[in-house]
């Protein structure tokens, strides 16, 4: 109980309990009586003047208070509760059931008598045990942690539960108040609760709160609240029932998360599914930072690391022992100066190990032996999870790559093999009529397709190969590169003036790969296509551009032609099925194709309109990929 | 002889179809590479063309998209499309539609020409 608190401030608190209170000081002065003592003894305060415990008990019963006084006397500990017949004013006797315990009151060691008279109900006259075993489940030895704070958040009174829960003795504990040990997150819902309550809106509620124990580490408990009022309906406290859930709730959370993991839908872009995971699981076991390492790449990280920290020697050493998970409390330095406790558990792929999950913490000795089984439990699954996601995937684009190369068979090739034997029929019908002209234009134009056709049958070719090739990358240089596909492009529209105006930096080198050259035809084929004047103007622009630490080479396609609206924009690049109308035949790889391309050289593509505002006027497609 | 409005996005079939087909005595009165192009065009002429082949793999439109627009402008009723697809599905789709006369690639240009002298008779 608090030092600070006078007569007055508890005579309004307790008075609200149906349970009689006093306090006894110097062994048996009584020094506070509340009201529904007064109430059922028939005494006044000043009857209570000078007069001590042993004057109010009945004569028969006083050797058990005499010998309770011996017992304090000689530094021993007498036992807790009692049953005492009580004499009132009006001497009639009541037997209460009274329970003892020690305060500070007034700066001064004190005990604490509540007594319940036993003798008045008809329950208790059949079993007066019921009552001192509801009250002891409510206070001492409750399997709930029971608080009581006054209005100004000063401790009333603390069960021994509570004392465990928070791991400090009823002595180091009973001057401080609840919201001393409550983890910043928790403050604002607790006052909000708080509020709440004194503006009448929840009288009583459950909500979770994390208190931190003694060794700092955080708890969730679930509370059952409600404010305390005197007799004229003001709120004078409140009390709380406290349950631990830490372990319940770690483990719902854990199933949850691994729930989420595992619909593949949900997660289309893997970019983010490791981040993901580490924030999730950082929040579940209260981590300040973590890292996840997997096939030699850091793929989601928080928080500090020392500069020395080689995840691949941690992964190898741990692998070494042939360990699954281990911890460090106290000592973990080799991750960072602030690091106090580390767990790292093994991730595996293909049933080898391949990485770990790492939550680390400033608080020392933070995760639980029960915590570890269930990071080990999240680590086996989540991989497993990640496996079967990745193959999803991998099965998902494989299954793209079979329906365009079927598009390019079913399509492109029967385009040309019309064309060829389309010229072919006319070069028959005119054979007789030396029409030179006629016969040099079909010739040349079955050549084109033939050609066509080859560069359809190496797109095929290839596209086979980037199966397994294409996150194959290399150094090229773009100018090269630009102007084959402008030459080729060219050539395939007869009937077109084309001018391309190149502004790029014959030397200018990115990172890339051997199909970049088809990606840049399809844009430009396209820019051509799309403009329906004989005239076309197209403008290729290179830029180089640092972004953060990233050097990057901007490639801007820029032409005059239909432009795209902006609702349709997105859509170009999107997964193609057969007979999609996004699917652009000509040079056999789709706008499709060129974002897995790009994407798979680390760059990105997209769309704009030459003009802001007015997609009218024409389109620039623009591809950044790294400078090389 | 009939006027016959094409609608397909490779260049050297367009032109297969000009030089092709006149030669039946045709005359192509206009091309377009996608859906919206071709209506644009076709809705401003003072009579629709007699026949309108319709390649249903086009970028931007396809085939059975353009039929539906075309539709509202009431071109089916007014003129006959050769619709180009050799998926079932989609042929089906565009009987819906109204369209009645079919062919898939590859097909000879003489014969084509001749379908179409049949077809406009």
């Amino acid at each position: 109980m608090s030092d600070k608190h006078t007569i007055t401030d508890f005579e309004e608190f307790f008075d609200i309990t149906p349970m009689s209170i006093i306090i006894i000081q110097d062994i048996h002065k009584i020094v506070y009586a509340n009201r529904t003592f007064f109430d059922s003894t028939g005494y006044t305060f000043e009857d209570l003047d000078d007069t001590t415990l042993t004057d109010l008990i009945h004569e028969d019963d006083r050797s058990i208070i005499q010998e309770r006084i011996k017992i304090l006397e000689s530094g021993g500990k007498p036992e807790e509760t009692m049953q005492l017949r009580i004499v009132s004013k009006d001497g009639t006797v009541a037997l209460s059931r009274i329970s003892a315990n020690d305060i500070t009151f007034n700066d001064k060691s004190s005990r604490i008598l509540t007594g319940i008279n036993i003798s008045a109900q008809p329950l208790i006259e059949q079993s007066p045990e019921l009552v001192s075993s509801l009250l002891q489940t409510l206070t001492t030895h409750s399997k709930l942690g029971f608080w009581v704070d006054d209005i100004n958040d000063h401790t009333v009174f603390i069960n021994d539960r509570m004392c465990e829960y928070l791991g400090y003795p009823l002595e180091e504990i009973r001057t401080r108040s609840v919201t001393d040990f409550f983890h910043p997150d928790s403050q604002e819902l607790y006052y909000q609760v708080l509020k709440e309550r004194t503006e009448g809106k929840l009288t009583s509620s459950s909500y979770e709160l994390v208190l931190i124990n003694k060794e700092g580490r955080p708890n969730t408990y679930r509370v059952v609240g409600s404010l305390l009022y005197d007799r004229y309906g003001t709120p004078i406290g409140s009390v709380g029932f406290f349950t631990n859930i830490e372990a319940t709730k770690k483990l719902s959370l854990t199933v949850s998360v691994l729930n989420k993991y595992a619909l593949f839908s949900r997660f289309k872009d893997l970019s983010s599914f490791w981040e993901n995971v580490l924030i999730d699981l950082s929040a579940i076991y209260h981590a300040d930072g973590g890292m996840i390492f997997l096939d030699g790449e850091v793929l989601a990280k928080q928080g500090n690391f020392a500069k020395n920290f080689n995840p691949q020697d941690i992964l190898e050493d741990i692998a070494k022992k042939g360990e699954n998970i281990t911890h460090c409390q106290g000592s973990c330095k080799h991750t960072s100066e602030e690091t106090n406790s580390a767990v790292i558990s093994v991730l595996h792929l293909n049933q080898l190990p391949a990485g770990f999950i790492m939550l680390t913490s400033k608080i020392e000795n933070l995760f639980y032996p029960e915590d570890l089984d269930l990071i080990l439990a999240f680590s086996s699954q989540i991989s497993l999870n990640y496996e079967h996601h990745f193959l999803y995937l991998q099965s998902e684009e494989e299954r793209d790559f079979v329906s365009i190369l079927l598009d390019i068979l079913s399509h492109d090739f029967l385009n040309a093999n019309t064309s060829v034997h389309g010229y072919l029929e006319l070069l028959n019908q005119y054979v007789d009529t030396k029409d030179t002209e006629k016969f040099k234009s079909y010739i040349k134009r079955s050549m084109s397709v033939v050609e066509r056709s080859e560069r359809i049958l190496q797109t095929v070719q290839q596209l086979t190969k980037i199966q397994k090739e294409r996150k194959i990358r290399k150094t090229v240089t773009i100018r090269p590169i630009l102007d084959n596909a402008i030459d080729v492009q060219k050539s395939m529209f007869y009937d077109k003036e084309v001018d391309v105006k190149v502004t790029c930096s014959k030397n200018l080198k990115i990172i890339a790969g051997d199909l970049l050259q088809n990606v840049f035809e399809n844009i430009i084929s396209n820019g051509i296509k799309y403009t329906y004047d004989k005239e076309v103007k197209l403008e290729i622009e290179c830029i180089e551009i640092q972004e953060e630490d990233e050097q990057l080479v901007e490639i801007k396609f820029i032409d005059y032609g239909m432009g795209i609206p902006d609702k349709d924009k997105p859509l170009f690049f999107k997964r193609l099925s057969r007979g999609d109308n996004r699917f652009q035949s000509g040079s056999g790889l789709g706008l499709y194709m060129a974002r897995v391309l790009i994407n798979s050289y680390n760059g990105i593509i997209r769309f704009e309109n030459r003009i802001q505002d007015d997609y009218t006027k024409g389109s620039a497609v623009i591809i950044t990929l790294p400078r090389g | 002889m009939a006027t016959i409005f094409i609608i397909d996005d490779e260049e050297t079939i367009q032109f297969l179809y000009k030089e092709g087909l006149s030669l039946e005595g045709h005359k192509i009165i206009g091309t377009a590479h996608d859906g919206s192009k071709a209506i644009e065009f076709i809705t401003k002429l003072k009579k629709y063309p007699d026949v309108i082949i319709l390649d249903h793999r086009m970028p931007i439109k396809n085939g059975l998209d353009t039929l539906k627009e075309m539709r509202q402008y009431k071109i089916i009723a007014k003129t006959k499309i050769l619709f180009i697809t050799a998926d079932p599905t989609v042929r089906e789709e565009a009987s819906k539609l109204g369209v009645t006369s079919f062919i898939q690639k590859p097909f000879s240009i003489i014969k084509l020409g001749k379908m179409i002298s049949e077809i406009v008779q």
